[in-house]
């Protein structure tokens, strides 16, 4: 086992309740290192074509990372990767808090979950012990209530609790998977894949700490970024959290405004991070914001959560639901032209609450709010509602039906995209979606490198996949740690931008796999820089990782996720952007009259494919290109691809989709490169049943949340008990002494 | 000459936390942008606007001016 890890993957088949640990060979590891790539390799190996995102055949996996449960600032990350329901591509989202870390004490890399258990239920670990419980007494409950639940039930306030709230269980397609009932992997709707596995969550509790090569260098950078923090570029994004930029987003014409028509918004100082920080934050009542109004991750210095409360009126709000972040203040407030503070806390704790991405459902919002305005959509369609901008109390009672999946709720349930193809009416004018997914509050007329980004990035547009433009010329020396020495004027969007898109593109995706904060660990402003991160990541492991490697670990991600939708049919085509920023210049601020000029687009994404080395007509991965990072075991002689199979059983391979080339039509699944092995280990009580389908929502008929059924429950395995709830600084890695452990 | 200043996110660290991010600046005639920068200690890459109007580091400053520093945002945040 290396370094870093615990070597040890669990793997549950919720349908029979089998489940067994694999201890992957060290070379599995030093391959994908963690993360995405690692969860991508159980899809790409077990999943076929053409499988129901909502089905049994979907995988679920989830990962930490190499430097996870270490003492440095930004290791607490999980990935998470599925089939996505909302796009139909690949899935893929990261989360943080204190869970990753907890994973990686009780002894798992990883968690792969196959199947549909016949009910709820939930998945008990405990220092590699582990079991599946009926989840009956929680399916149903917000997240906060089943947090106090587990505790309860497991007598152990310090479990961290993975798990789907009732949007998960309800299928909303950007369902989030949360912890601490305010922290999500909120993106690509992962947390549906749970509902429909009947997972309501994960619980885990564990005691060991993870074993390093070289614990004296990663002390050492431990302790120059703590005492770096309050210096760097970090230091106001700990005080004022991601909210921070909301001024220089408007000031630089870059906050979508009114679902993305303008870029400025006129009141952008009532939802800024230094008024919510001023006026919100717990504590900002005596000046003690920064004692009690931050949350942080597992040992992390930076401490960028926001702890906010809405204390009385009709958005009275729990701190326990977190507070809003950069995305979730653009997304309800300016996308929605909605300058009410308290309702966005309201409409981010409500999202928290019933577990949903805050980017989708704000979004998905402001373009009901576009079509209604625009007189595409009306009371018939929403049930007699009037769906203004502006209009935050409507707002916020959207984002609860859309929770529980409730009348109009129920079809902006579907994302923006699906229920732009079931009205029809032309309300996909209004569309700001990539691969469906709605696209976050970063504006690519403003930022080119993301207009590349947001069109060619597997998951749909993403905002954190690659560094932004101002940073080229703003950090130079990093920049040029990564081989990007010249930089470029702003909204340029020739070679050069083209190639920074694509090189942070690797870089972000390592960051991915690696699995660490993006706000720590990065090629410009964060924290760390990325020779130092290639020096955590070798004194963890004691591997000697170089820079060229962590670039290489991060395209061998990005091709195993094209790989991944090339199986599906899946290729450059599905990556056109939005009407509205080819069509619609711009209005008002300083991006007034902004538009992206389609001829240098299709150029630049020429240029895009090029360079990756994939196909320029379908942009599906070349045999020589996947070969080249090791992934040879995706690739397969012939024309042939595995299709869709209607009855679950292993299809016929059929012909790909037309206007494929013959570079692309070779990606098949193989045998893993990976040997395991598997050590089999039976759960103290498994619950076994057979399947049952699960019923999947019919659009227009909207189920709400079952009201909480508490029961008295008893652990089979018995914890200590804990002296209390979480105090607000949260326990860091100083706190609990390392485990002895035999390697 | 004087100039009002006001500081946006981060940026407000450089002031006393009592302004809020808000004060006035005594500088020498003649001043430019770039000498108010390093009188308030900025260090990160800021954008400027001055009466409204973003201006660059060697704009030349006027008694009585409204100046607003903002962070360049770069890589995205969540
Ligand atoms: S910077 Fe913020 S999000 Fe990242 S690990 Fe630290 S506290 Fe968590």
């Amino acid at each position: 086992m290396p370094y870093g890890y615990t070597g040890k993957i669990l793997h549950v088949d919720l349908t029979t309740g089998k489940m067994h640990v694999e201890q992957p060979q060290p070379d599995f590891y030093r391959r994908y290192m963690g993360g995405s790539a690692m969860g991508l390799h159980y899809l790409l190996r077990d999943m076929r074509a053409g499988t129901d995102p909502l089905g049994a055949d979907n995988v679920l996996a989830l990962f930490n990372g190499l430097l996870t449960g270490t003492a440095i600032s930004g290791q607490s990350r999980m990935t998470s990767v599925a089939k996505s329901p909302l796009t139909g591509c690949i899935g893929d989202s990261q989360g943080g808090g204190f869970f990753p870390a907890e994973l990686k004490f009780a002894g798992f890399d990883g968690i792969v979950l196959r199947g549909q258990s016949p009910r709820p239920v939930y998945l008990w670990i405990k220092d590699g012990e582990f079991e599946l419980r009926d989840a009956s007494h929680l399916w149903g409950r917000i997240t906060g209530d089943v947090e106090d639940a587990l505790h309860a039930e497991l007598d152990d306030n310090r479990v961290e609790v993975l798990q789907i709230g009732p949007a998960g269980e309800n299928l909303v397609r950007y369902a989030a998977i949360m912890s601490m009932s305010n922290r999500a992997n909120g993106r690509t709707g992962l947390g549906a894949v749970m509902g429909s596995k009947k997972l309501k969550a994960i619980a885990v509790r564990g005691t060991h700490k993870p074993e390093v090569a070289d614990k004296a260098s990663l002390m050492e950078l431990t302790k120059w970024g703590a005492k770096m923090v309050p210096t760097s570029d970090v230091a106001g994004l700990g005080k004022y959290g991601t909210a921070e930029v909301v001024s220089g987003q408007h000031q630089a014409g870059g906050l979508p405004t009114r679902n993305f028509t303008s870029g400025s918004f006129d009141d952008w100082e009532k939802i800024d991070g230094t008024t919510l920080y001023d006026t919100r934050l717990k504590g900002a009542e005596n000046g003690q914001q920064d004692r009690f109004g931050r949350d942080t991750c597992y040992s992390c210095a930076v401490r960028c959560k926001r702890v906010s409360e809405v204390a009385e009126g009709p958005y009275k709000t729990d701190h326990r639901y977190g507070g809003p972040e950069y995305e979730t203040l653009a997304t309800f407030g300016s996308y929605c032209a909605i300058d009410d503070l308290d309702a966005i806390i309201r409409a981010n704790a409500l999202c928290n609450m019933y577990g949903m991405d805050t980017i989708s459902c704000g979004a998905t919002i402001a373009w009901a709010m576009e079509c209604f305005e625009k007189g595409r959509i009306g009371l018939e369609d929403t049930g007699g509602l009037t769906i203004r901008y502006g209009d935050a109390a409507m707002m916020v009672k959207l984002t609860e039906m859309i929770g529980k999946r409730e009348g109009f709720g129920a079809l902006l349930a579907e994302g923006s995209a699906q229920a732009a193809k079931i009205i029809g009416r032309g309300t996909d004018e209004f569309l700001i979606t990539s691969k469906g997914q709605e696209a976050p509050a970063h504006m690519p007329q403003v930022k080119r490198s993301l207009a590349l980004v947001y069109a060619a990035n597997p998951f749909g547009a993403d905002h954190q996949s690659s560094e932004h433009d101002p940073s080229y010329k703003s950090y130079p020396e990093r920049m040029a740690q990564i081989g990007l020495d010249k930089p470029q004027e702003q909204l340029a969007l020739n070679e050069e931008i083209v190639r920074y898109a694509m090189v942070t593109q690797h870089l972000y995706s390592a960051l991915d796999s690696i699995n660490v904060c993006q706000f720590v660990f990065g090629p410009a402003w964060q924290l760390y820089d990325t020779v130092q991160l290639a020096q955590a990541a070798s004194a963890v492991t004691g591997w000697n990782i170089t820079v060229p490697e962590l670039l290489e670990v991060g395209e061998r991600r990005l091709n195993m996720m094209r790989a991944f939708n090339a199986r599906e049919g899946i290729g450059r085509e599905s990556g056109a952007l939005p009407k509205k920023f080819m069509k619609h210049p711009l209005g008002g601020g300083k991006s007034d009259g902004y538009v992206i000029d389609s001829k240098q687009f299709e150029e630049a994404l020429n240029t895009y494919y090029r360079l990756c080395e994939w196909d320029s007509v379908t942009g599906y991965p070349t045999p020589a290109k996947l070969n080249s990072l090791g992934l040879g075991w995706l690739v397969v002689n012939g024309k042939k691809a595995p299709a869709k199979s209607a009855t679950g059983k292993r299809p016929a391979r059929v012909k790909v989709a037309a206007g494929r080339s013959a570079a692309a039509k070779k990606i098949v699944r193989k045998k893993p490169v990976v040997k395991t092995a598997a050590a089999k280990k039976p759960a103290a009580k498994k619950v076994v049943a057979k399947q049952k389908p699960i019923a999947r929502k019919p659009i227009a008929k909207a189920k709400s949340a079952s009201k909480p059924k508490p029961a008295a429950r008893k652990p089979v395995v018995k914890a200590k008990a804990a002296a209390a709830r979480r105090p607000a600084a949260r326990k860091t890695a100083a706190k609990s002494k390392p485990a002895a452990r035999k390697r | 000459m004087r100039v009002e200043v006001r500081l946006h996110g981060g940026l407000r660290e450089l002031l006393p936390v009592a302004a809020r991010g808000r004060g006035e600046l005594e500088l020498l005639t003649g001043a430019a942008v770039a000498d108010l920068l390093a009188q308030l200690g900025v260090q990160r890459t800021v954008v400027v606007a001055c009466n409204n109007e973003e201006v660059p580091a060697t704009h030349a400053l006027q008694d009585g001016d409204k100046i607003a520093i903002f962070s360049a945002v770069s890589g995205g945040h969540k």
